[in-house]
């Protein structure tokens, strides 16, 4: 598959709520899941790949992302050894992509980690890791909305034993 | 549908956590039981002695037993309130598991801050007795860093750290001496024996001499690591016998004998002295070798015959003397010939003040000339060339611009005296657009030339191809009243986005050592270079305005004819 085809090549997605999008394959390439795909399918076939895991008003979103990221160079291949990242910059790009309401960004991040686009990936968690950023466990339960499913005596043991770990 | 932050994916979870704070981590791990395990995992993924500490009050609680002073400091010694059970063992390691660096510098006064709790020996003593013997402490401890004095007389930090020893571990930093120089070697000698998967090893030196008992440790540790990639030494620990006893170890990839200004004071250096011989193929997977030596000593084990390390791809020498240029085409030659696969180089002169002390004599014959470089040439796969060294070049524009015109790969140009010093020479200005024709992939070029004789900087055509991003001068000589004409002519000459890097100080372990004279010449220069920086970008938009006002013009001509 010589490049320059690529470049002109198209490539129709086809959602769970069947919606098609026909995008360019440099596009569409930003994801690794869908890269492999046509791969897999060969460049014969104008075949509508599917994505029974992400909806018409999702997918739109994030090839609004690829659109804009589609020159990036291909991430270098990170260390496994190393898993804590701490810098949360984010593109003044991103920053503005990523705001959106917290439903949204969730299924953004569902269909970054679905799709295996590693950098949307991370400017979703980025945003998230934010939204926690100082918060109190009440507060972070009350913004995702979930229910506090330890007992008192539980939630004061693991208070106490990460009381270095919460105040460092 | 409600979204279900709860239920997110666990590898998620772990990548919003690996942006977290430790502590917002933590926070994090109370707000649902889903979330608890991973936000943990990062929570408790570093800590310090502090720390430790704090680890072991899960195991029960502390009590204030009493004050004591350490190393001048004031700390309140702990122990343990109760007897430590079996379930307690359990809770410890729930947390334990999840450590993968441990920082341990107690006595490390520049760390100012409020560890200011110290375990009392009977409660280690607890601790180790007690301890299930199926796995280590923190078991899947992966870094561990030890710095300063581990001796005391309230707490053997040395004992604990030898204890935390383990096939886990990955990465090991040791800043020496951690006390006497017995303990030092005795950690050494522990490393080989309870750490062998270590691929990483750093060893620094802090205060002043070292024993002979360390030194002679080192060189015992490395034919049992075998998983060693990386090894970093500060120049004090380096020895010829050092660099012998690491071609044992058939996976380095880098030796790194970093220079250790940053503690010096009267220490004596090395001499520079490299081993006797070294085997055929001695490093098979080295690609990156950082060196402190003479080029004497260097031309001497590569002229042995066979190649070292046939992967190099990376080479830098803290050239310790040079006595004349012959040595140092020498040098050249044999680097090109031994090492095909070279993609940078760079000599430089180690930055302390005694080299600097040194000058003065007669050094004539030290001076490089174009010929000296001549060598580089073969080098075709060069991208990068540093030559930062105290000893004069003479050469002219041309010479040079036509010597790096063979290396086509060249981006990274360096060439200036270091650490510091003024000598004349015939370099100038000119050699800028000549450089963006011979070397069109160059993007950072810092160079030592004379400025002062702008007057004679040819008019260059208007154009601003190229690749360089970066440019500077560091001291050379330059004069304040010609700062309008040189960025008059770098803003002919410089392409687009190209930056001027400058001094920011002169450093302050010369002063003294410099002639008063030179010193403030220097931190003249220096100034104006800093200011040209300044005015750079700014030029550079008065360029790109009037370049575009130019382009509306012709346009507009263009659709009245």
């Amino acid at each position: 598959m010589s490049t320059t085809e690529d470049k002109t090549r198209k490539v129709k997605l086809v959602t769970s709520d069947n919606e098609e999008f026909e995008v360019d394959w440099e596009v569409a390439t930003r994801s690794v899941l869908i890269k492999h795909m046509l791969e897999d399918i060969g460049e014969s076939e104008e075949q509508a790949i599917p994505l029974p895991n992400v909806t018409a008003n999702v997918l739109k979103k994030v090839l609004e992302w690829c659109e804009h990221h589609r020159k990036d160079p291909e991430p270098a291949p990170e260390s496994s050894d190393d898993n804590r990242k701490r810098t949360l910059e984010i593109g003044d790009w991103d920053a503005k992509f990523i705001q959106v309401d917290q439903e949204m960004l969730f299924e953004i991040i569902l269909a970054a980690n679905y799709l295996d686009i590693k950098a949307l990936l991370d400017v979703g968690c980025k945003t998230v890791a934010n939204m926690i950023k100082g918060k109190q466990p009440e507060e972070i339960r009350k913004m995702f909305n979930i229910v506090n499913d330890f007992t008192p005596e539980e939630e004061a043991q693991i208070k106490k034993e990460n009381e270095w770990a919460e105040d460092r | 549908m409600r979204s279900d932050w709860r239920g997110m994916a666990p590898e998620i979870l772990d990548t919003i956590f690996s942006f977290s704070e430790e502590k917002d981590a933590a926070r994090s791990a109370r707000v649902c039981k889903s979330w608890m395990e991973i936000a943990f995992d990062h929570a408790w993924f570093d800590m310090d002695e502090d720390g430790f500490i704090w680890l072991c009050e899960v195991l029960a609680p502390l009590r204030d037993l009493r004050e004591v002073e350490i190393s001048g400091k004031i700390k309140t010694e702990v122990e343990f309130s109760r007897p430590i059970t079996h379930s307690d063992w359990d809770r410890f390691f729930y947390y334990a598991r999840r450590v993968k660096s441990l920082y341990v510098y107690s006595s490390f006064d520049e760390v100012d801050e409020d560890t200011c709790r110290i375990l009392s020996k009977s409660s280690l003593a607890e601790i180790l007795l007690t301890k299930p013997d199926y796995q280590p402490l923190l078991p899947r401890l992966r870094e561990l860093q030890v710095v300063g004095v581990l001796e005391n007389e309230v707490f053997p930090w040395l004992q604990l750290s030898i204890h935390l020893l383990q096939v886990s571990l990955k990465t090991i930093m040791v800043v020496f001496p951690l006390g006497s120089p017995h303990a030092s070697a005795r950690f050494v000698e522990e490393i080989s024996r309870r750490a062998r998967n270590v691929e990483k090893l750093d060893f620094l030196v802090r205060g002043t001499t070292l024993d002979a008992v360390e030194l002679d440790a080192l060189p015992r540790l490395f034919p049992t690591m075998q998983k060693l990639t990386r090894v970093s030494f500060s120049s004090r620990l380096f020895s010829p016998a050092l660099l012998s006893s690491l071609q044992g170890c058939a996976n380095l990839e880098t030796i790194d004998v970093s220079s250790d200004s940053l503690y010096l004071n009267g220490v004596t250096l090395p001499f520079g002295r490299l081993p006797e011989s070294l085997m055929p193929d001695a490093f098979p997977s080295l690609t990156s070798l950082k060196l402190i030596c003479s080029l004497e000593e260097w031309n001497r084990m590569m002229s042995c015959g066979e190649c070292i390390a046939p992967n190099l791809c990376h080479l830098q020498i803290d050239v310790v003397s040079l006595n004349d240029a012959s040595t140092f085409r020498t040098s050249l030659g044999l680097i090109g010939k031994s090492f095909p696969s070279l993609q940078s180089l760079g000599f430089i002169r180690r930055s302390d003040a005694s080299v600097v002390r040194g000058l003065g004599g007669d050094s004539s014959n030290a001076f490089l000339n174009a010929k000296d470089l001549s060598p580089l040439a073969y080098m075709k796969k060069l991208n990068s060339f540093k030559l930062c060294y105290i000893e004069p070049v003479t050469m002219r524009n041309e010479d040079l611009a036509a010597l790096l015109g063979n290396l086509s790969c060249l981006e990274v140009f360096e060439l200036h005296p270091s650490p510091v010093h003024l000598h004349p020479t015939e370099l100038n200005l000119n050699l800028i657009p000549m450089l963006r024709q011979t070397c069109p992939r160059l993007h950072r070029a810092i160079l030592y030339l004379d400025a002062t004789d702008i007057q004679s900087a040819s008019s260059p055509s208007l154009d601003y191809s190229g690749n360089l991003s970066c440019i500077g001068f560091k001291t050379s000589p330059v004069r304040k009243a010609d700062v309008h004409k040189i960025m008059v002519f770098l803003s002919q000459v410089l392409p687009e986005n190209c930056k001027m890097e400058h001094e920011r100080y002169l450093e302050t372990r010369f002063v003294g050592v410099i002639d008063a004279s030179q010193w403030k010449r220097m931190e003249e220069y220096r100034l104006v270079w800093e200011n040209m920086a300044e005015l750079l970008p700014l030029v550079m938009e008065v360029r790109r305005v009037s370049a575009m006002r130019a382009n509306c013009t012709t346009k507009g001509s263009t659709m009245n004819t």
